[in-house]
């Protein structure tokens, strides 16, 4: 079982390959890319389903047995019932739905954002209390001048302000993220051959 | 009781008055006089004393007394006639001395015969016979016998085991007997048998017919040919007075036998059945010890009485050596005549005939045809007399001849010789008798290497090469002097040094052993129990009696015959219980303190230390408070208010100038491909930062897809939010919805949105829309739509609007040009909406709430910030000097 399981996942990664790289040469492998990339948008959307099903059964089986904030669960399950069916019926460009997601969804979590701005900005604050260190004040020099390059002030600007706030952030900023995306880059490819060597198996037989 | 002793040996009680057992001959009472303490242990490193060793005479072995009176009468009779005779008596009488001793041995050759020796030749072994059917173990151990030729006179004629084993039986046939009976066949074919004396022409046949039998080696020719010279030349004087007695005795024996019988005036003793090879030995021995040829051929008669036991082999050596010299034709060089014993005796031709064996009586073909001297094997060859060197002859029995012709100890030697040396090493004289300081053996002749290792050896016992180069033998005439009899035990064991020369009078004065069957001999032969320390012990354990009442007799092992060695101590054993004593501590309080001190310091050691911190910072709920407060009072004041205090930003970036004309380069109506992949938390900033961009679209056919579950619905509330606002209510929006997949979703879709979506029915790639604009709050989003689109899109531009904190991810894919344009935050928006004609957009609601609440929260990190480092550098300062 391990082996097959292995032959089908190495198979499979090399035509979709095959499919990126000699879909020129060979325009059957863009087909064949193209038909299993389609069962697997099947397969994703069949397993979201069941996490569904199952985040329904585990809150449902808490509700059962009455433990510990059970009430959020049956409120979890019956909320998340309830936008299933009148998403289903209703579908979602229907004012209900709009409705549901502008006056609940959108509103909590930019509550959310909002206790998140306080949380920050009281961390910045309280940040020299705990450590003085010139990380510190690093961190908290270059937080105030991106804040203060952002804005427009009321009656004049500063000059050199926004320059020195765009040098920071594609420069400075820039540079790191580079560095970050080459390092997801090189992380993906080889977690890509691992697979496909059959050194790694996410899909189980260890 | 108290006024018997017991022998220490025998067990039996004897008188005290006793100086030895009366049984067993063993010493009963303590030496006394210079032999006191004799029996001390010999410390290492120290030089044997002389010991006046009289009162040890007795216990001396019976072999050894014997080969001691030998050697002293044999002096005396050397003193006569040492004016007549010189050379031969010097070196003749030696060696029979030596060997006198040994008759009393002759009858436990039979026991100490091993079986294997017994069946070398396959014949069933005689049963053994009990030791008390052997008188003669008594002889060396009681030295009481006196005359044992006597005594074996009257033995039944038997052949010793070790020598039974070597006579062929009828039905067995060696290689050896096969030769030997070819020979004699050979010879009885060729030649007519003359009359046959028994043992003494045996060797010497005549030339011509020797010459004629072609199965007769050559080298056995050349030997019997110069035996029979050797034995006219040695032999010539021998007189006829041998008489074959028939016992049991082996013939080498029997020499001593015939030795002392000689010795004591008897030469009529009769010889036995012996073989004759050894016979021949004895003459020869005995009349070198007399120096006399009459009495040395007197001794023993060997062809008048054959043994009929005799092998052939033996006895064909016996005719060789029996030859009566005169009788003996001697043509020549040729004839040969090994034997003086017998030689022209008729009678005891006649006598022999009669006793000879089945397996003998083929072989007088040799005897009387003289003949065959190339039929005698080669080790039978090494008594044959060199009296001419063969050409023909091998080396090694060349060696061989010259004992014959030399002196009668190399004589004896050769008899010895006959015997193989595992044969010789069955006889038990050889060791005992020989003083390898006082006579040194001859160098070997030349070996052969055609015969074997054995006869090698054999061969090298019994060829010395002169007789002058010979050692006089231990006791000779002139070493029998007391001097040389003290110098001769210097050499000596130490037992052997310890005893004294013996006197004739004190062993003539011994009883019989008339109890020695209650000696337990074990299985040790009786010569090897005579060297047992008995008689140490026996002494040492008479006069240490009164110290140790444990007077056990070992009976086995290595202390086996001693007494009282290993004595038990009596009382040794433990009475009592042991005592109980108590493992209670008896400590002080001072030591009990001491514990306590170090327990506790062991408990110290175990006890976790806490770690000096930092107290936990607390938290400022005033502060979070004063926060929420300041934060929410600016911003709803300023939003309320509607303000526009702070003025929009002024220039343009380049990757909002690029989102720009693409908005603008998109014709009206054109399909653009919207995907919405944000959560709703960010909705307000990634709506204010979309909504100038659509604004700038003319018509549009927007197609609304999201891998976000919540995207399709945030693309309604988009539609129905910021759009409706504007002046494009004229655009067509289809909502593809939920994207499932991911990346792999992104891709298929990418390749065929038809087959992905139904709505898109005819549109096989997705470079048939006009532009792709990606609304995403995260980079990993952007980056899946960037990347898996790359190859269908094609030339079509790709705006990314993202959130003021996923622009730095997506910057570089501006910069490498994978993107048109790119519009961040509500900064981005708030640039692109001056663009779009100066018409308000929600861009410039947001902006003075959103500058303001900036420039507060820079203030507050600023002035908060400085507060609490204040703070905290006075918390550090205080906890340091509260430290201190």
């Amino acid at each position: 079982m391990r082996v097959f399981t292995a032959v089908i996942a190495i198979a499979a990664g090399i035509l979709i390959l095959g499919g990126y790289f000699l879909q020129n040469i060979f325009p059957a492998l863009a087909d064949v890319q193209t038909l299993l990339l389609n069962w697997a948008i099947i397969m994703a959307g069949a397993a979201t389903l069941v996490g569904i099903f199952n985040l329904i059964s585990v809150h449902t089986d808490k509700v059962r047995r009455r433990e510990q904030g059970s009430i959020y669960s049956a409120l979890l399950v019956i909320c998340l019932v309830a936008a299933l069916l009148f998403g289903m019926i209703l579908r979602p460009d229907h004012s209900a739905m709009k409705v549901v997601m502008s006056g609940i969804i959108i509103p909590v979590e930019a509550a959310l954002m909002g206790i998140l701005t306080i949380s920050l900005l009281y961390a910045a604050i309280r940040l020299l209390r705990r450590r003085a260190d010139v990380m510190s004040f690093i961190f908290l020099i270059t937080a105030v001048l991106i804040i203060f390059s952002s804005v427009t002030l009321p009656f004049a600007n500063i000059p050199g302000l926004n320059t020195f706030g765009r040098w920071m952030t594609q420069i400075l900023a820039l540079g790191g993220a580079r560095g970050i995306l080459i390092g997801v880059a090189l992380g993906t490819l080889t977690t890509g051959l691992r697979v496909l060597f059959g050194a790694d198996r996410p899909y189980g037989g260890n | 009781m108290s006024d018997v002793i017991k022998c220490p040996v025998c067990g039996e009680s004897n008188l005290p008055d006793q100086e030895f057992c009366r049984y067993c001959q063993s010493r009963l009472q303590p030496l006394t006089g210079t032999l006191k303490g004799a029996d001390a242990a010999i410390k290492p490193g120290q030089v044997p004393t002389k010991k006046n060793t009289a009162e040890l005479e007795p216990i001396l072995p019976q072999w050894l007394r014997d080969a001691r009176d030998s050697a002293r009468k044999s002096a005396e009779n050397d003193a006569a006639q040492a004016g007549r005779q010189s050379q031969e008596s010097f070196s003749a009488s030696s060696t029979p001395d030596l060997l006198a001793g040994l008759q009393s041995q002759a009858g436990n050759e039979e026991e100490e015969t091993p079986d294997w020796l017994a069946n070398i030749t396959g014949a069933a072994p005689k049963p053994k016979k009990p030791q008390a059917d052997s008188p003669e173990v008594r002889w060396v151990e009681l030295g009481g016998a006196k005359d044992f030729a006597q005594e074996e006179s009257d033995a039944e004629p038997f052949t010793p085991s070790w020598l039974e084993g070597l006579a062929p039986t009828e039905p067995q046939s060696d290689e050896l007997t096969d030769w030997f009976q070819q020979t004699d066949n050979s010879q009885k074919s060729g030649q007519p048998e003359p009359q046959k004396p028994p043992f003494d022409t045996s060797f010497s046949a005549p030339v011509e017919p020797a010459a004629e039998s072609g199965d007769t080696p050559d080298w056995l020719k050349k030997m019997a040919a110069e035996s029979a010279q050797s034995n006219e030349a040695l032999f010539d004087d021998s007189s006829k007075t041998f008489d074959a007695p028939s016992t049991d005795t082996p013939d080498w024996l029997r020499q001593m036998a015939a030795e002392a019988g000689e010795q004591t005036n008897d030469p009529n003793v009769p010889a036995s059945d012996a073989s004759d090879w050894f016979q021949q030995i004895a003459a020869d021995d005995g009349s070198k010890n007399n120096n006399a040829p009459v009495i040395s051929a007197g001794t023993f008669d060997a062809p008048s009485t054959p043994s009929s036991d005799a092998p052939d082999w033996l006895r064909s050596m016996g005719d060789f050596q029996d030859h009566p010299q005169g009788a003996v034709p001697a043509p020549g060089a040729e004839a040969a005549g090994f034997s003086e014993a017998g030689f022209g005796e008729p009678e005891a031709a006649a006598s022999s005939a009669e006793n000879l064996p089945e397996w003998m009586k083929d072989f007088p073909s040799i005897d009387n045809e003289q003949s065959a001297p190339g039929a005698s094997p080669s080790w039978l060859k090494g008594d044959a007399p060199a009296s001419s060197a063969g050409a023909e002859l091998p080396s090694w029995l060349s060696g061989t001849q010259a004992p014959e012709q030399q002196q009668a100890p190399a004589q004896d030697e050769a008899a010895f010789g006959d015997i193989p040396g595992w044969l010789k090493a069955a006889a038990p004289q050889s060791s005992v008798y020989e003083t390898p300081s006082a006579e040194p053996t001859p160098a070997p002749a030349t070996l052969s290497f055609d015969s074997p290792d054995w006869l090698n050896a054999f061969k090298s016992i019994d060829t010395p090469d002169a007789p002058d180069e010979v050692s006089p033998p231990a006791f000779t005439p002139d070493s029998q002097t007391s001097e040389n009899m003290d110098a001769l035990f210097a050499d000596m064991p130490d037992w052997l040094s310890n005893a004294t020369d013996t006197s004739p009078s004190t062993s003539s004065t011994l009883p019989p052993a008339a109890n020695a069957e209650e000696i337990t001999p074990g299985e040790l032969p009786s010569w090897v129990q005579a060297m047992r320390p008995v008689d140490t012990g026996s002494s040492a354990r008479s006069s240490s009696t009164s110290l140790s009442s444990d007077q056990t007799l070992e009976s086995r092992g290595a202390l086996a015959g001693l007494q009282g060695v290993l004595p038990s101590v009596p009382g040794f054993a433990p009475t009592s219980k042991p005592k109980a004593y108590s493992i209670r501590l008896q400590a002080s309080e001072e030591q009990q303190a001491h514990a306590a001190l170090l327990e506790q310091i062991l408990a110290a050691e175990t006890e976790p230390v806490p770690i000096a911190s930092f107290s936990a910072l607390t938290t400022s709920r005033g502060l979070r408070w004063f926060l929420v407060a300041a934060v929410f009072a600016v911003l709803m004041a300023v939003l309320f208010m509607g303000t526009q205090i702070f003025p929009m930003p002024v220039g343009v970036p380049p990757e909002i100038n690029g989102a720009l004309q693409v908005s603008q380069s998109i014709p009206e109506g054109a399909s653009v491909l919207v995907a919405f992949d944000y959560e709703p938390a960010r909705a307000g900033e990634m709506e204010a930062a979309a909504a100038p961009l659509f604004n700038l679209l003319r018509q549009p056919n927007l197609t609304f897809i999201s891998t976000n579950e919540i995207g399709s619905i945030l693309a309604e509330r988009f539609i129905s939010g910021p759009l409706a606002d504007s002046d494009k209510s004229g655009f067509q929006v289809l909502n593809l919805g939920y994207l499932p997949g991911g990346q792999m979703g992104i891709r298929a879709f990418a390749q065929n949105p038809g087959l992905t979506s139904p709505q898109l029915a005819g549109i096989t790639s997705l470079s048939q829309f006009m532009a792709l604009i990606i609304i995403t709050d995260s980079p990993d989003s952007a980056r899946m739509w960037i990347e898996q689109t790359s190859f269908t899109r094609g030339a079509i531009p790709m705006v990314v609007i993202s959130s003021a904190q996923a622009a730095p991810m997506i910057q570089p894919y501006y910069d490498s040009q994978q993107i048109s344009g790119l519009v961040s935050g509500l900064y981005g928006g708030a640039v692109f909406e001056q663009s779009n004609g100066g018409i308000p957009g929600i861009t410039r609601t947001y902006w003075d709430a959103y500058s303001l609440g900036m420039l507060l929260a820079m203030v507050l990190i600023t002035g908060g910030g400085l507060w609490n480092l204040v703070l905290g550098l006075r918390n550090r300062t205080s906890m340091a000097g509260g430290t201190k």
